[in-house]
């Protein structure tokens, strides 16, 4: 067996764990990334695609016009709509159905809303304990809406210049 | 022969072919607007412009004959110029609401600016606003949209036959708008939404419940009348949300009616039939279908141990498909009925041995459109077989003189020389025409019956067709005869105008007394349909007070049946005495096949579900021939069940004679009306023709009864009238002064309520203003 000075040198004073120690070290006494969540969370782009909502205008009047373009963009085929002639003659949805156990998140259903109705929110960890739970319906994803405008709306608005 | 080059492609072109049509013959796509291949060529919209060499600027292609040696660019720099700067004026005006458009998806605007506009707009200006006009139930409109191609104007004018729509305005001011403010009535309406390349005319029934890339496409038929129109189905889950025409240019074309189109809208009416009811302390509960067609069969096998097979009547609807024609008159026949029949819309059954094999139009819808001189025996194709109307309009815009008799003049599309005797007396006429055409010399006021004589006489081969309103005339055996003696006096050929989608499907299967399937005569004597003779009943999608012409023998023939079961879609105009009611699949919901009035056999397919727990036609009589104990009848899908009909039948051949010999037919003297009391006559209405199309709310239509202005003016009546008949409800209608209306009579629509409270019409009324409160 031939001996390799170098490695032999290497061997005997374990330069190897010394190395990896130093990486160690290095972590021990550097910066720490934990965040404590819940308590803490970790920063959000405004273009963060968490749980859905439907937004509406200032005067309370809900944006979603049935124009099914995010039913028809939805790759995971997640979003159930049906329209029809509200009684003063606009047209709105009467069933908004998004299956979040289908919706993989891509965001095309809100980049293709043309008013902004749709948005994916902030929101990561909602939960649900059934897969019904799981399916959001016009109504809870008004109130979702309606619980989460004002971030909605900084965050289309911190947007707005790249659109 | 001129020859040209498109895109560096050669082509021989016959003389007079447009650029545009010459490019389609290459498959060269060139955007249009305005050009329709059935309407008149108008070049306003200017989205075809193409490069011509040796032109300085671009033109027209839907409107540029070819010539010799045209070179043609549709791709060059110019032409394209020219389309982007086309577009861009388009959409100067044109607002981008796209997502709440209903034409989005399946609209021309929206592609062609994706395929051929410039992306950038220069114009920063406000856009012009038009204001929406009513046009009425069936047509939405938001005229902002509009692009001014024109389409509608020309259908109207071209198609439809009526000028209902029109241009006012000029240059900015430009609009399309009904010149006096009212609705859009042509049968043929609704054709101008499928018509409008933007979304300024839409369809109000479907106004926002989908998108059209979303739709299940069916290809089916429309069973509302003998044209057999080819129809695609559109559907969405369990709801049929729309019906547009399919194009067949042997039968349709493109178009369809608006009963067509929109009677779909009944299939989902509030008293459709979801699940079999039995009658439970007289009221009608909802059963299993187990329990139902056990009490089914039972009812009717007890009134076959009582009185024998011969006292069921087993009726038909002529809407029916040919497989449940077929079925239902085997299952009835194999337990020994003898009264099996469709024509409810006819009392005069004395020249049943006459009959034809089939009510055949004896020619093809498309030969209709050369004929040169027509006589209309009875018949008003425009509201009974619109399509077929439409061919006859076409032979008339061509050159073809068309005569009609009827009882009452009707207000056709297109010129017509209209024979209705003032006294009422159409059977005269025709005998009086038969008598002139073998020489009698014509007296001095019988100009017009002369005019039409001579006609006749001098056309080489005129053809007589026979409507509706001849079958359901009190007296249709003379009458028929005597429109067969014009015939032979006139050397002329006959042709029928079916009365009903599957007449002749109902005829050739042998849903007749008289008839087996093949026209294989059945001997004996035959009693009416509404005979009290009669013990028990089946109703095979009928509504025997709407339905029928003897409404009041329905009502007393029912009301001593001991029996009634009902097979149908809807329970809500159900007589009081049907004890069984099995819900069936509609024919938008079950496949099948119709027959048309040339003779063409066409299948169609289910769209949707059949609604709750209604089945399919074929299915529910073949379960009930299990319970009935019929054996032969065990088919396990639709194709067995057809090619059994298909067995049965055979070839049948698609020109039959129109009349076979006639009986000797015993003279009937009309009983004299009572002093003071109005003759009634009547007809089904096009939109209360059948269960489902009275049911499609946006073909409701007010029913309007129509008098003589002199009656009116004898009685002192306003414009409602009072109708009483000894017996029966006051009836309050509105009336219509109508001087074809004959002195004496009243013209009744059916087929609703008014004329179902008044008992049809099976004799006379009076009439009497109406007490100012109800007028209102």
């Amino acid at each position: 067996m031939q001996i390799r000075p170098k490695q032999w040198f290497q061997s005997f004073f374990l330069t190897e764990l010394l190395r990896g120690m130093q990486l160690t070290g290095r972590y021990f006494f550097g910066r720490k990334f934990t965040v404590q969540y819940p308590e803490e969370r970790t920063p959000q782009s405004p273009r963060f695609r968490g749980l859905h909502a439907l937004r509406r205008y200032e005067n309370g009047e809900e944006r979603c016009i049935s124009c099914k373009l995010c039913e028809a963009v939805c790759p995971a085929l997640a979003i159930t709509i049906r329209g029809e002639e509200r009684a003063d003659g606009t047209r709105r949805t009467t069933v908004y159905d998004i299956d979040l156990s289908k919706c993989i998140f891509c965001g095309l259903c809100e980049e293709s809303c043309p008013v902004d109705s749709i948005v994916e929110s902030r929101v990561l960890d909602y939960h649900a304990e059934t897969r019904s739970e799981l399916l959001y319906n016009k109504d809870r994803l008004l109130a979702n809406g309606d619980r989460l405008e004002r971030q909605l709306a900084e965050d289309r608005a911190a947007d707005r210049p790249y659109r | 022969m001129p020859h040209i080059e498109i895109d560096g492609r050669e082509l021989d072109v016959a003389a007079g072919t447009t650029i545009l049509e010459a490019a389609r013959q290459l498959g060269i796509y060139i955007p249009v607007f305005c050009y329709h291949p059935k309407l008149s060529i108008a070049a306003n919209c200017r989205m075809c412009l193409v490069d011509v060499e040796k032109q300085w600027k671009p033109l027209p292609a839907c409107a540029t004959p070819c010539a010799d040696g045209m070179k043609i660019q549709t791709r060059s720099a110019k032409a394209k110029a020219a389309q982007q700067g086309v577009l861009e004026f388009l959409l100067i005006n044109h607002p981008l609401d796209c997502p709440v458009c209903d034409q989005g998806g399946e609209c021309p605007l929206q592609d062609i600016t994706m395929g051929y506009a410039n992306p950038h707009s220069f114009y920063q200006e406000e856009k012009r606003v038009v204001a929406d006009k009513d046009i009425g139930p069936l047509i939405a409109t938001e005229m902002t949209r509009c692009i001014q191609c024109t389409r509608c104007v020309r259908f109207g004018q071209e198609i439809a036959g009526v000028m209902e729509l029109g241009v006012v305005g000029r240059g900015e001011k430009e609009a399309i708008s009904t010149y006096v403010s009212k609705a859009v009535s042509s049968e043929l309406s609704g054709n101008m939404i499928d018509l409008c390349p933007v979304g300024a005319l839409t369809s109000k029934p479907f106004r926002y419940k989908a998108r059209s890339w979303e739709l299940k496409h069916t290809p089916s038929l429309c069973p509302h009348c003998s044209t057999g129109c080819n129809t695609d189905v559109q559907s969405l889950g369990k709801d049929v949300l729309r019906v547009l025409p399919r194009a067949n240019e042997s039968v349709n074309e493109e178009w369809i009616c608006d009963k067509g189109r929109f009677a779909y809208a009944g299939l989902s009416a509030e008293d459709r039939g979801l699940t079999p009811l039995l009658r439970v302390n007289g009221r009608l509960q909802a059963a299993s279908w187990g329990e139902a067609l056990q009490a089914a069969a039972g009812g009717l096998e007890s009134v076959v141990r009582k009185h024998g097979p011969e006292a069921i009547a087993a009726l038909i609807s002529p809407e029916s498909s040919n497989e449940e024609l077929f079925l239902f008159q085997a299952l009835f026949r194999a337990l020994g009925v003898t009264h099996i029949e469709h024509r409810l819309r006819q009392t005069d059954f004395r020249a049943d041995a006459a009959m034809p094999l089939y009510p055949a139009l004896n020619m093809s819808l498309e030969d209709l459109e050369r004929e040169r001189t027509i006589l209309l025996c009875h018949a008003f194709p425009r509201e009974q077989q619109p399509l077929t109307n439409h061919r006859l309009r076409k032979a008339a815009l061509a050159g073809a003189t068309i005569y009609a008799i009827d009882t009452v003049l009707r207000p056709f599309n297109f010129p017509v020389q209209g024979l209705c005797p003032e006294t009422g007396d159409d059977l005269g006429t025709y005998r009086r025409l038969e008598e002139l055409l073998q020489g009698a010399t014509a007296r001095a006021e019988e100009g017009a019956l002369a005019r039409l004589a001579t006609a006749l006489r001098e056309t080489e081969d005129p053809l007589l067709l026979i409507g509706n309103d001849a079958l359901q005339h009190p007296q249709a055996a003379e009458l028929l005869r005597a429109i067969q003696g014009v015939a032979t006096a006139a050397g002329a050929r006959l042709g029928w105008l079916a009365n009903a989608g599957n007449a002749a499907g109902a005829w050739l299967l042998g849903c007749v007394p008289h008839r087996r399937p093949g026209g294989e005569t059945v001997p004996g004597q035959r009693t009416p349909s509404w005979s009290t003779a009669h013990k028990a009943f089946v109703l095979y999608g009928v509504e025997p007070e709407y339905d029928s012409l003897a409404v009041e023998a329905a009502q007393q023939a029912l009301q001593e049946a001991e029996f009634v079961l009902a097979l149908g879609h809807f329970t809500g105009n159900l007589p009081e005495q049907v004890q069984v009611f099995l819900p069936l699949a509609s024919w938008a919901e079950s496949a099948g096949s119709f027959i048309n009035n040339e003779g063409r056999l066409q299948s169609y397919r289910a769209a949707v579900k059949p609604a709750g727990e209604a089945r399919p036609g074929w299915k529910v009589l073949r379960v009930l021939a299990d319970h009935l104990g019929v054996a032969g009848l065990a088919f396990n899908d639709l194709d067995e069940v057809q090619s059994a009909w298909q067995g049965a039948l055979g070839d049948f051949p698609l020109d039959v004679p129109a009349f076979a010999a006639f009986p000797e037919l015993a003279p009937e003297a009309a009983a004299p009306l009572p002093e003071g009391h109005l003759r009634l006559l009547g007809d089904w209405t096009i939109y209360t023709a059948d269960p489902l199309v009275r049911r499609a709310a946006p073909l409701r239509r007010p029913a309007v009864c129509r008098m003589h202005p002199q009656d009116l003016q004898a009685r002192g009546l306003g414009s409602v009238i009072e109708l009483r008949r000894a017996g029966r409800p006051v009836v309050t209608l509105p009336v219509q002064a109508d001087a074809s209306v004959p002195r004496g009579c009243l013209w009744l629509p059916l087929g609703t309520a008014e004329s179902v409270a008044l008992g049809g019409l099976q004799s006379s009324c009076t009439v009497g203003r109406a007490s100012s409160r109800q007028a209102i």
